[in-house]
């Protein structure tokens, strides 16, 4: 009977509240087992998770939330914050601090003692406070704020049965003063001593690791230079032992001599320095938050990505799965087994569900969507991103935003839909809008960025210019435009660094793992759908009115195969499976490189997919959605045309 | 000083009295106030009154 009861009761619950970046997700994470998204950056949760546990033969519902500055504050995300905290009448306040910054962390305890509920403050990071030399007297500080106060490592589960000791805590904090007072100061002289953290590296290590890190860079970039100039480099070296060739193995071959030539130089010295050297860490997270050193390294940065991703993901990787695994084994056998006919046709046929919409969704899309996941949780994880966004500040600021308004913006280039529902982490109505509309227009997600970068391997780089060229300027123009006929103001650029972190694997491996299956889920079934869908019309002899009917744009405005018609609809179910369509399109030879450059252009302007037009919905309104819809599909094929004149004009030979 | 930009550094630990260190100045000034760097961009940290300790 007794036990029956205690499964009947209500689950306490337990609100983790914070500053942004401090642990919140990691303790979160840890306490239910249920993963969440984990990033070093203020600003990666901007919704409410909840997740339930049994501990101890009670019942729990935990709820992550946004970091919050202060209990008052107006962003949209802390918004999310302060209303759980106010409606729910949470059973106990969670509050995930940064030990190293204890000032701010007191500050908010005042601020969330106002709330009266019961409270438990745990102390994160003490990983960083002990390498620091930082020192907490909990249990001081405890009997000063009148709350259960546990000293935590999220990263590796230090502190945790504290935590679950204190979950049942009925404690209500004695702070009440308003700062800016005196008692915080009183408190931090009285609990907290601070002396030199254990060296484990001497300054002269540090500058060999640095030297290391540089070199290896230099042997990476000596790759294209030396190409150029004639001169011999790591990667033609290394050519004569691994040849490529038309064969799997020589694919094989090819990906391990990238591998060598361009990522373990790099990779390796700057790997080892990280982990092993937090004053590095520093000296890094310096480097690259100024202008005369932070300019080398994003070169150095965007560089290894795009051998990461447009390499080694779109060219071999592709390569392997396309050409080996689905033209060499899978799609012969099919055809061995079903009989020619309507089925066949059906999988196998020009608008086969196999052949067109699997093999795009998993031969081309799923490798690159892949790499670049890996390769950006690892940018994301680092906490090099907001120093990104201090580099670019002042050109967003012409935009009608600010640095800030980067976040949203790069990880657009991971997934435009999750990006839209990051602008949440913009302090204005107006900055949030400008943020969706320039994502929506000519942010190309990771999946669309991969079949773009199969395509431009075929053209001249002054083609591939072109297109990015016109896309960027676009991104700049509308975002000018908008800035002055929005009515609103543009916010201040205040933005937190985080410290450099070492990435871990793990994390990298669940983050990866949870996107790629979020983009099987999400696009996959719509890459056969649209082809079904074009399977049905085409069968119908519908296909030629729906193309016939929008022929004045396609062929007479842009100057297209009246084929790419079909593939603009397709476009419109996700434009990266658009964008597929005019790979297939350009290898089969159907378009000059000038049509290539303009058809290309035109569906990175496009409308992103469905899920993102309902994110928007939901988070702009019905009338702004269909509004951005609207303006985005005239301008990209207006933008289309304009770019086709204009080489007309000039006569360029592409 | 714009009070919601004085509210957003007051989140910070950035109240009269502290103790903060300047680390740079372009492109956007960055301050170190306890171990948190907080990057601003110049109106903001023009408001930012100060007297040189150190
Ligand atoms: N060294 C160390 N790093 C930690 C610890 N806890 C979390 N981290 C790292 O700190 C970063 C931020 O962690 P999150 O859990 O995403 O922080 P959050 O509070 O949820 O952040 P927002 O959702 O942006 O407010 C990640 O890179 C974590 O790996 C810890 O105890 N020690
Ligand atoms: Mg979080």
């Amino acid at each position: 009977m007794l036990s029956l009861q205690t499964e009947r009761q209500v689950p306490r619950k337990v609100v983790l509240v914070g500053n942004p970046n401090v642990g919140k997700s990691a303790v979160f994470s840890r306490l239910t087992s249920r993963y969440v998204t984990i990033s070093n950056y203020p600003g990666t949760t901007v919704d409410l998770f909840r997740g339930r546990a049994r501990i101890q033969g009670r019942d729990y519902e935990f709820v992550d939330t946004p970091g919050i500055q202060a209990l008052h504050s107006q962003s949209e995300d802390e918004q999310v914050t302060s209303d759980v905290l106010r409606n729910e009448k949470p059973d106990l306040i969670l509050q995930v601090a940064d030990g190293k910054n204890l000032r701010r962390t007191l500050l908010l305890t005042a601020q969330l003692s106002k709330l009266k509920r019961p409270l438990v403050l745990a102390l994160n990071m003490k990983d960083e406070c002990d390498e620091r030399g930082i020192q907490i007297d909990a249990q001081a500080l405890s009997k000063r704020i009148g709350v259960p106060v546990v000293q935590t490592t999220a990263i590796t589960g230090d502190g945790f049965p504290e935590i679950v000791d204190h979950l049942d805590s009925k404690e209500f904090c004695s702070l009440n003063g308003h700062p800016p007072s005196e008692w915080v100061e009183e408190i931090l002289q009285a609990v907290r001593t601070e002396d030199e953290g254990e060296e484990r590296w001497t300054e002269t290590k540090t500058n060999l690791l640095s030297a290391a890190v540089v070199l290896g860079a230099l042997v990476h970039l000596e790759n294209y230079l030396g190409a150029w100039l004639g001169l011999p480099t790591l990667y033609g070296l290394l050519g004569n032992w691994l040849q490529p060739s038309e064969t799997l193995a020589g694919s094989a071959r090819e990906a391990v001599r990238l591998v060598i030539a361009y990522l373990l130089p790099v990779l390796l010295p700057f790997l080892f320095a990280l982990r092993s050297d937090s004053r590095f860490n520093e000296r890094f997270g310096i480097w690259a938050r100024k202008f005369s050193t932070g300019i080398p390294i994003l070169v150095v940065a965007l560089s290894v990505v795009y051998q990461m991703v447009g390499n080694l993901g779109a060219q071999i990787l592709v390569d392997i799965l396309e050409n080996g695994v689905f033209a060499g084994y899978l799609t012969p056998l099919l055809r061995a087994l079903v009989p020619a006919g309507l089925v066949h046709d059906f999988l196998l046929g020009e608008y086969g569900a196999i052949s067109v919409g699997l093999t795009y969704g998993i031969a081309i899309v799923l490798p690159v969507v892949a790499s670049f996941f890996i390769a950006f949780s690892f940018l994301e994880d680092s906490g090099y991103l907001p120093r990104l966004a201090v580099l670019s500040d002042r050109l967003f600021r012409l935009m009608g935003l600010n640095g800030k308004a980067f976040l949203p913006m790069i990880l657009g280039l991971g997934c435009v839909t999750m990006a839209t529902m990051t602008t949440r982490i913009l302090n204005s109505k107006k900055e949030r809008l400008i943020a969706t509309v320039l994502l929506a227009l000519g942010v190309p997600c990771s999946a669309q960025l991969g079949v773009i970068l199969g395509i431009i391997t075929g053209i001249s780089p002054l083609a591939t210019a072109i297109i990015f060229g016109t896309v960027l300027l676009q991104l700049f123009v509308v975002g000018l435009i908008f800035s002055r006929i929005l009515p609103g103001k543009r916010s201040d650029f205040v933005l937190e660094l985080p410290p450099i972190r070492y990435p871990h694997w793990k994390n990298i491996a669940q983050k990866t793992g949870l996107r790629v299956k979020w983009f099987l889920k999400e696009a996959l079934p719509l890459f056969v759908l649209g082809t079904v869908i074009l399977f049905v019309l085409d069968r119908l002899s519908l296909l030629g009115f729906l193309v016939a009917g929008v022929q004045p744009i396609v062929t007479g405005l842009l100057e297209l195969p009246s084929k790419t018609a079909t593939v603009f609809f397709l476009g419109f179910l996700r434009r990266d499976y658009g964008a597929a369509g005019l790979f297939d399109m350009a290898r089969n030879g159907l378009l000059t490189t000038q049509q290539i450059v303009v058809s290309l252009t035109v569906m990175t302007l496009f409308v992103p997919c469905i899920a993102n037009f309902f994110i928007v919905i939901r988070e702009q309104g019905l009338r702004n959605a269909f509004l951005i819809t609207a303006f985005i599909s005239g301008y990209a094929i207006a933008v289309g045309a304009l770019l086709n004149m204009a080489i007309n004009f000039v006569g360029l030979v592409l | 000083m714009n009070p919601e930009v004085e509210l957003r550094l007051f989140g910070f630990g950035l109240f009269p009295g502290i103790e903060i260190e300047l680390l740079q100045r372009f492109p956007s000034y960055i301050i170190r106030c306890e171990r948190t760097e907080v990057a601003l961009e110049t109106s903001v940290a023009s408001q930012v009154r100060v007297t040189v300790v150190r």
